[in-house]
This record gives C-alpha cells, sequence and structure tokens, in this order.
C-alpha cells in the first residue's frame, strides 16, 4: 500500500425509510485501493455507490467503521479538512464567480497548503478539458452549456489536486461525442497529475474503458472487484456478469453457463451448434444487435456482431466453449 | 468547531433567546399575579374580549391575506416595502380623515391595511420561487390551471400564506394602537384588556391568564409557520410571469385605495413654522433612525445566521419555532411583558428597554425573510464549497454572503421599516414622551395635534423608501 492509498474499514450507513423503516445503503463496506489509480466503483441505482462517496468526501455521516488514507484516519475529519475533492453529478459552480474564478477558488482559502501555481496552470487545465481560456475564462457560469459547466467542474477540482478525486457519475450529462473527448481528457489529465480517483458510475462502457480497478456495488455491499477487463470476460458471478454487459443463456438447451452477446457467432444453418431463426436486429453503434429465437429455450438470444447478418432468418449459431461463463 | 456542534450552539442560542425574551417577563408576571384566582365577572370579560378579538381578527387575517395576494401578483416590491413603512397608529389616524366614523370597522380596516403589505412582502418572496418546470410539466401532462394551483400552486405558497395569516391574526388579537385611535371606545379587545389591567387597575391575573391564551395561540402558529419555512424546498428563481390582466387591474386598485389612507392625513392642513414640537420630534426622528438602524443590524444579521444554521441544524422546526415565538406574540403583549420584567429588575423605561424589546419580534422577522430568501441557494453549492476546503468562515465571506446579499438587504430594510413604524412595543418600553417618533406622534395624534402627525409622518415615511430603494440596489449589484 502507497502513502496516499485509500482504505475503508467496515463502512456503514443506514436512512430512516418510509414507515420508520431503516434503510441499508452501506452494509459494512471494505476496500483497498492503491494511490494514483482510477477506481470506478459501478452500481444499479440505489446499491449505495453514491452514498459511499459521499461518506468517503466527509459530506454524509457514517453510522460505523472507519476511513484512511495512507495511516491517515479521516473519517473524523470535517469535509473541508479531508484530502479529498468531488466532482459532483450535477456540477455545482457559484454562479457569483467566473469561470477562471471558479477554477482557483482554492487560492482564495486559508487551508490551501503549498506554494501558489502559476498564472497559467488554471488556463491549461482548461484547455485541455477543451475550454479555450481565451474566450472561456472570465465568462460567467450561467453561460455555459451542461457539458461545459462539468468540464469547469472537472478543470475546480483537479486545481492544486488532493491525492484523491471523488467523481459523481461526472460524464453523464454529456453527449456520446463530448462524453468519449472528456473520457480521454480524465485519462490524461489523471496520468498527468498523478492523483487517485474514485468514479462512481453506472455506465460499464465508462467504467471499462477508464478504470484501472473496478468495484461492483450491489445493496450496499461490494460484490466484486478487480481489474475491468478480468472482471467482464470471468466475473466471480452472474450479478457482476449482469452489472458489466448483457448476457445470454449458452443456446443449448442440454448446457449450462452465459455468454456475451459478441461472443456468439451467427453462421449458415447448416454450420451451426444449435438451429436458430432470426427475430430483429438493430443498430446499436459500433455493433449491431440481432435477437434470435432457439427451439426449446424461453428467452430469446443476443448476438452482437460488427456487421449486420444479411443471411437468411434461419441460421445457426456458433460460440466456443472458452467463452463460456459457468457462473449462476 | 464540528457540525454537530455549530447545530448545538445555534439551538443552544435560540432557545436561550426564547427564555430571555419570553420565557423570563412571563415567569415575572406569574409571580406577581400568583395565586390567580380571576372573579366569575372578570372571566366573563376575558372571555368576551378574547371571543370579539377572536373574531375581528380572523377578519383581519383573512382580509389582510387577500389584500396582500392581489399586491404580491401585481405590485413592485419596493412599493411594498414603502407601504409596509406606513406605522399602524398614522394608517388609524388616516382612516378617520377618510371620514369613516370612530368604531369597529374603522380599527378593522386599519388593521388590514396594515397587516397586508408584510403579508404581501412573504408572498412575494414566495412567489418569486415558484416551481415553474413543475407548473410546466403538469400543463404538459393536460393539467388545467385549477389542478396545477390545487397540486401545485398552493402546496407551494402555503407556507408564505400561513405565516402572513398567522401574522395578521395576532397582530390584530394583541392590537392596542388601532382599537384605541380609530376604535373610538366601542370595542375592547384583548390588547386593550391585558394593558389596563397591568398599567390602570393593578390585576395581573387578568393580565396573566389572557396573556398566556394568546401565548397558547402564538407558540404552536410560531412551530407551525417555522415547520413549513423549514420544509419548503428550493425552488426556481426565474421571473414570474405578467399576472392576467384582471388580477393585474385588481392589485394597482388595491394599491390605489391602500395610498389613500395616509394620502388622506398627509395632504391635509400643515401646521405654520417650526415650533419648539417639531424641534422635540425632530430629535426623535434623528434618534429612532439611530435605533432602528442598530436594532435591523442585529437582528437581520443575527436572523440571517440563525437561517443558514436551520438549514442544517437537527431540529430546524423548533429552532424556528424559538426565534419566531417573539413575532407571534402581539407587540403590546411583548411591550407590556418586557416591561412587567424590567421593573422588578430596576431596569427603567428608556431606549435601552425599548432596543431590547424590539430585538425579540425584529431577529424573527430578519429570520424569516432571510429564510424565504436563502431557500434558493442550492445546499450542493455550500458542499462544494466545503468539499473544496473551504471553512465555516471561508464559506460565509465566499459563498453565503455574495449569495445571499440581497436576502440580507432585504431582510434588514424589513427589520428596519417595522422598528421604525412601530408604535405598540415602545408605547410601554418608552421614556416619559416617547423613546422614537412613531410613538410621539401617538401621543400627539392622541392630543388632536392632528396636522404636526402630517408633517412627521411624511418625514418617518420618507427615509425607510429611501433606505428600500437603496437596498434593492444593493441587492441587484454584482461584484466583478
Amino acid at each position: 500500500m502507497s502513502e496516499d492509498s485509500l482504505r475503508a474499514v467496515g463502512v456503514e450507513k443506514r436512512f430512516a425509510g418510509p414507515g420508520g423503516a431503516e434503510v441499508v445503503a452501506l452494509a459494512g463496506v471494505e476496500l483497498e485501493l492503491d494511490g494514483g489509480r482510477h477506481v470506478c466503483v459501478m452500481g444499479p441505482s440505489g446499491s449505495g455507490k453514491t452514498t459511499l462517496l459521499r461518506i468517503l468526501a466527509g459530506l454524509e455521516a457514517h453510522d460505523a467503521g472507519q476511513l484512511f488514507i495512507g495511516a491517515r484516519r479521516i473519517d473524523d475529519l470535517p469535509a473541508e479538512r479531508r484530502p479529498t475533492r468531488t466532482v459532483f453529478q450535477t456540477p455545482a459552480l457559484f454562479p457569483h464567480l467566473s469561470v477562471l474564478d471558479n477554477v482557483t477558488f482554492v487560492d482564495r482559502l486559508r487551508s490551501t497548503t503549498g506554494p501558489k501555481p502559476g498564472p497559467g496552470v488554471a488556463r491549461e487545465l482548461l484547455a485541455g478539458l477543451g475550454l479555450d481560456p481565451a474566450s472561456f475564462a472570465e465568462r460567467s457560469v450561467d453561460a455555459l452549456s451542461g457539458g461545459e459547466r462539468q468540464r469547469v467542474a472537472l478543470a475546480r477540482a483537479l486545481y492544486r489536486a488532493p491525492p484523491w478525486l471523488l467523481l459523481d457519475e461526472p460524464l453523464s450529462a454529456l453527449d456520446r461525442s463530448r462524453r468519449a473527448e472528456l473520457r480521454r481528457a480524465l485519462a490524461q489529465l489523471r496520468a498527468d497529475a498523478g492523483v487517485g480517483m474514485v468514479h462512481v458510475t453506472h455506465d460499464a462502457a465508462d467504467a471499462l474503458a477508464l478504470a484501472d480497478t473496478l468495484v461492483c456495488m450491489v445493496g450496499g455491499r461490494i460484490l466484486a472487484s478487480g481489474p475491468p477487463d478480468l472482471l467482464y470476460r470471468r466475473p466471480p458471478d452472474l450479478e457482476t456478469a449482469r452489472l458489466l454487459g448483457e448476457l445470454s443463456a449458452v443456446p443449448d438447451p442440454r448446457s449450462r453457463g452465459f455468454l456475451r452477446p459478441e461472443q456468439l457467432r451467427i453462421v449458415a444453418a447448416a454450420e451451426g451448434r444449435v438451429a436458430a431463426r432470426l427475430k430483429a436486429r438493430v443498430c446499436a453503434g459500433p455493433l449491431w444487435e440481432h435477437t434470435l429465437e432457439v427451439a426449446g429455450l424461453p428467452a430469446p438470444i443476443t448476438v452482437a456482431r460488427a456487421a449486420p447478418w444479411e443471411g437468411p432468418d434461419a441460421c445457426g449459431l456458433q460460440w466456443d466453449e472458452d467463452a463460456v461463463l459457468d457462473i449462476s | 468547531m464540528r457540525r454537530g456542534g455549530q447545530d448545538k450552539l445555534a439551538g443552544g442560542l435560540a432557545l436561550a433567546w426564547l427564555v430571555v425574551v419570553v420565557v423570563v417577563p412571563l415567569a415575572v408576571l406569574v409571580d406577581a399575579a400568583a395565586p390567580v384566582d380571576l372573579r366569575p365577572i372578570e372571566r366573563v370579560a376575558v372571555g368576551r374580549a378574547m371571543a370579539r378579538g377572536l373574531g375581528l381578527s380572523v377578519i383581519v387575517a383573512t382580509a389582510g391575506c387577500g389584500l396582500a395576494l392581489a399586491l404580491a401578483r401585481t405590485i413592485p416590491p419596493v412599493v411594498i416595502l414603502g407601504l409596509m413603512l406606513v406605522s399602524r397608529s398614522i394608517l388609524a389616524q388616516g382612516i378617520l380623515a377618510l371620514g369613516l366614523s370612530p368604531g369597529p370597522l374603522a380599527a378593522v380596516v386599519a388593521l388590514i391595511l396594515d397587516v397586508a403589505p408584510i403579508a404581501a412582502l412573504l408572498l412575494w418572496l414566495r412567489l418569486q420561487t415558484r416551481p415553474l418546470a413543475l407548473i410546466e410539466a403538469a400543463a404538459d401532462l393536460g393539467a388545467g390551471a385549477w389542478a396545477r394551483a390545487r397540486a401545485i400552486e398552493w402546496p407551494h405558497l402555503r407556507p408564505a400564506v400561513l405565516a402572513a395569516w398567522v401574522w395578521g391574526l395576532l397582530q390584530s388579537l394583541g392590537d392596542v394602537i388601532a382599537f384605541e385611535l380609530a376604535g373610538g371606545g366601542h370595542s375592547y379587545t384583548p390588547g386593550l384588556l391585558i394593558r389596563d389591567a397591568l398599567l390602570r387597575e393593578q390585576a395581573p391575573g387578568r393580565a396573566l391568564v389572557s396573556i398566556l391564551i394568546l401565548l397558547g395561540l402564538a407558540l404552536p402558529c410560531a412551530w407551525l409557520i417555522s415547520r413549513e419555512l423549514s420544509s419548503a424546498q428550493r425552488s426556481d428563481w426565474r421571473a414570474l410571469p405578467r399576472p392576467p390582466r384582471l388580477a393585474s387591474l385588481g392589485g394597482w386598485t388595491v394599491l390605489v385605495a391602500m395610498l389613500a389612507v395616509p394620502a388622506a392625513l398627509l395632504l391635509g392642513r400643515q401646521p405654520e413654522g417650526f415650533g419648539p414640537a417639531d424641534r422635540g420630534l425632530a430629535e426623535l426622528a434623528a434618534s429612532s433612525l439611530v435605533l432602528s438602524a442598530f436594532v435591523a443590524a442585529l437582528a437581520s444579521a443575527a436572523g440571517f445566521g440563525l437561517a443558514l444554521a436551520s438549514r442544517r441544524a437537527a431540529w430546524p422546526g423548533w429552532l424556528g419555532a424559538a426565534v419566531l415565538a417573539p413575532l407571534a406574540i402581539p407587540p403590546s403583549v411583548l411591550g407590556l411583558l418586557t416591561l412587567g420584567a424590567a421593573t422588578p429588575l430596576g431596569i427603567r423605561p428608556g431606549p435601552g428597554l425599548t432596543v431590547l424589546a424590539l430585538l425579540g419580534p425584529g431577529l424573527g422577522l430578519g429570520f424569516v425573510s432571510a429564510r424565504l430568501l436563502t431557500i434558493v441557494i442550492p445546499r450542493g453549492l455550500i458542499d462544494a464549497a466545503m468539499d473544496l476546503g473551504a471553512t465555516a468562515r471561508e464559506r460565509l465571506r465566499l459563498v453565503w454572503l455574495p449569495l445571499g446579499r440581497a436576502a440580507l438587504a432585504v431582510s434588514a430594510v424589513v427589520v428596519f421599516a417595522w422598528v421604525l413604524g412601530q408604535a405598540a412595543i415602545p408605547a410601554f418600553t418608552s421614556g416619559p414622551g416617547g423613546d422614537t417618533l412613531a410613538v410621539a406622534l401617538t401621543i400627539h395624534a392622541r392630543a388632536g395635534s392632528l396636522a404636526l402627525v402630517r408633517r412627521w409622518s411624511l418625514i418617518l415615511i420618507a427615509a425607510p423608501v429611501l433606505a428600500s430603494v437603496l437596498a434593492l440596489r444593493l441587492a441587484r449589484w454584482r461584484p466583478r
């Protein structure tokens, strides 16, 4: 563990639910994350990932457990003294300050330590995030679009950054092209600044593209954690597998297990391991999704491939045994 | 200091304030009145005064809210602020100058005109935060005007309507000034009964029973208003759409009718020259402005701070109720209680006691204004500042004050105007001749020196109107 490693020990949080019932938001979360890594926390809505982030930031009090950065315990520190910084899902920019003043807000605080960076640093950050400082620096934040606001919030978090940045779905409000652009910029800025990031998202594409370590949460518990490609290819359980992408049952009623849509191949009927019938196909961006029916199987099978199947509707399905996920 | 500690400090301060302003004076009165044993004839008198007062007060509060709604939708806030500055004693005299005979009707009309502007200001503040996104979504889903009003507009407006209505009810219930000047001696209301019992007939038991009944109404009302204020959610801060033509016409008609009353008083005969009475009133005008500015600065700053604290307090409803209690208690009752508590402690009536008595309701008024205006500042901004490392003091300096500047300026002007025009509280806490211009003018009005009242009422109104214009300019100013 590095001196900037982030550790959560038995973190618990309960909220009062309807009718006085308790809702468990976090049920003894245990985490150990190396400093300087991009950690994506994935989970469905209500899984506790945003609560975990707010507790790490000190914006929400936890009921039990401890938090450490390196050897230093941080859960007894108020939010303003924690060595973390958050980018909220809805960018919280100060409306009475310009873009540049928002980015350099921490310069006005007594608690900010270390030498003040040169005047160009904030402008470079803005430029790195695709905002031309010449036209954006002095602009009022009221005059920014949603995507621009989110990038200013990111620049503010990265300016004189602490060891850990906490990102609460920062890309969710962006359009597809901006999202991909910002994803690349974020990876670059992280590499340059060397800060660790805990990035909450429910988007598997963001998580798989950005994370060094992926943490999957369901019902306030950590289901699995590890390198994202490994979790995608060899998930430890069905819930983790479903969280990271679509699954189809192996299209053979005699076999068990699951397959990713891209691991299935549509072939001519005579060449397939099982016979299938094409029901529908849609273009889903870079891949075409095909829905097929297999006799004896209750649910349709989804197959993803780069090009649409142009052959007859009556076709066959083929797959490699190595690709089958033997999970339940 | 950790957040829990700050919550406890704010709660403790509010509770201590309630003890000083309400509980201690009440305890002194209880001590003086014990053992409380009302004769049957006294019980009947108290019962009748309460029943009559309650009936008249319901009329005042309801009519006042109706006028307030018409004003709030049409009339610019600076004009509403100006109306607010016209003191109750001037309104009572103006009603008589218009030709109405002294009696319950004249007193009730004076009270309606007195409570309507502040109610209008509360409603205007709330209307500025209409949930337009919700209203548009409901209209898009096919909800008609009535359905939208019932499901969205009314729940949103309810805290302000409730606050305004209760304000009107309690102000009217404890009134001394309007019924004394314009009532013509025909109606014996709870306020007059308490005053006479304490000051003229030395019957503290009767006063105590009446005060306890009023407190029994005022304290739950304070809690109710506070609960509504704390549960009010952030809404859009967007310009109010132009009201329909009929509503607009109604608003301007109400304004003209309301202006006619002080105008009738001011446009009459003016005194010639500048006599000794004028010199005395000029000195009082200067000291009243200083006293009002002092109370407004203290009360609005503290009210603003408590409004911020109440956003995160563990029990915001109770914190608010403690702060609002002195405001909910009718001014004359508060004045009497303060005087009653000060006398055994050896504190003589005078400016010090007046400031102390005015600080209680002033703080409540500052709290309500700041709470209504700071609802629009999103919690996320404060979280962001905290997350970036801003301490409580830095958050106040760098975020709250720049964003809450308008709230602070408006609440200071509201308190200033209220204090300057307030005659009921200082009537009991002032030294001989009155500590404030409003009290002195009431004395002159009672003595029949209407010409003098006319001249000085104009001056009394002009200063706070200028202050309100200044406050609005300040509120619009944006730092670079």
